[in-house]
């Protein structure tokens, strides 16, 4: 015999899950005064050009990089961005459209993250499926390249409109494509008023200092923010 | 488009919610869905035929109420509409706004679920 039906109200994010293990990731990535961005763009951006370059300026400053690369299959990115000589783990997501937080759980596995200044993770080639899965980033990065046109931004504004950061790549080509750029910053701007736009170019190195200075300056905000939070908890 | 992981993730939590009532028939499952959850509420409604196969949610009927975006405005310092899709300005005075009041949702609003006594249960298997 059924009883009656009973009607029971949740309001629970259904991704509460993924929420709760970033939760955790974000508090050790404090704890570790690491700086952690998580990139975001469609496959052929240039993610993988990016971290590599940003990996060895970073390292040139004297800082300590390591990348966690997510892709669907092959380890051909860790490979490329070994060359940097950044720490690199590849992720395979065996067909998998997005990163969890539970992946970078497994993958950061041993890494001391005191031992690690800035975090990169280069998410899987995608403009819909990651934007929803927090990592427990400082920073959510979202690229796009001068060739793919101007109206990604407004074609994807679950992505671009959360974003912290934009990374117009491949500067070097945008005469060859003429690309409408004052178009393509206020398609962000549309879906993204305040956001930061950095300009880059993996060919001519443009840009790219800027942006990994632009991280350093972030890194020693977190640093000072952590010290201070330190020295709060000795006072008490 | 990853819908179907996330209607198993729906039906995997619902399940739990249930079994922890001790109801064993869940007939409705009310979702949340924000336009700027990058989630499609057709693609939703496809994956979770499946994801429910062999649970006490095969038959459920999901019900999907997609939540507008707002953002709020700094200028008249009330949550507002857009301009238009995609652009994110205050319907009212036309001030860009990052700050997203409503629309990202993705969440399990509620569900109905009864309970038949084990009896009858274990005769039905």
């Amino acid at each position: 015999m059924a009883l009656d039906n009973e009607y029971v109200l949740l309001e629970r994010r259904v991704l509460s899950e993924n929420d709760r293990k970033a939760q955790v990731l974000r508090s050790k990535f404090t704890d570790g005064a690491t700086l952690v961005l998580n990139l975001i763009s469609s496959p052929g951006a240039g993610k993988t050009s990016l971290v590599c370059k940003l990996a060895q300026d970073l390292k040139q400053e004297g800082y300590r990089v390591a990348v966690l690369v997510g892709d669907c299959a092959t380890d051909n990115d860790a490979k490329r961005i070994a060359a940097s000589g950044a720490l690199v783990r590849q992720i395979i997501t065996e067909d998998l459209c997005h990163l969890e937080a539970q992946m970078i759980i497994d993958h950061l596995a041993d890494w001391d993250l005191a031992e690690i200044d800035v975090l990169l993770i280069e998410n899987v080639g995608n403009l819909v499926c990651p934007s929803g899965f927090d990592l427990g980033e400082n920073l959510k990065v979202a690229l796009t390249s001068t060739t793919e046109g101007e109206d990604k931004p407004l074609k994807y504004p679950a992505l671009f409109s959360s974003a912290n950061l934009v990374v117009i790549t491949k500067m070097d080509l945008s005469e060859i494509c003429e690309t409408d750029l004052p178009m393509l910053v206020s398609n962000i701007q549309q879906v993204n008023p305040d956001v930061e736009i950095c300009f880059t170019s993996c060919c001519s190195n443009d840009g790219v200092h800027e942006l990994a200075k632009r991280l350093m300056e972030q890194l020693e905000d977190l640093r000072q923010l952590r010290q201070e939070l330190l020295l709060g908890i000795e006072i008490d | 488009m990853h819908e179907l992981s996330i209607a198993r993730a729906v039906v995997s939590q619902v399940v739990q919610e249930a079994e922890m009532r001790e109801m064993n028939v869940v007939s409705l499952v009310v979702l949340r869905v924000g336009r700027l959850s990058g989630i499609q509420a057709g693609a939703l409604k496809f994956g979770f035929e499946f994801a429910v196969m062999g649970t006490p949610l095969e038959g459920s009927q999901l019900e999907i109420e997609e939540v507008d975006v707002t953002l709020f405005c700094g200028m008249c310092e009330e949550i507002r509409p857009l301009v238009g899709p995609n652009d994110f300005r205050c319907q009212q005075c036309g001030t860009p706004s990052a700050n997203i009041a409503s629309g990202r949702e993705l969440e399990i609003r509620s569900f109905v679920g009864s309970s038949e006594s084990t009896l009858e249960v274990a005769k039905g298997t």
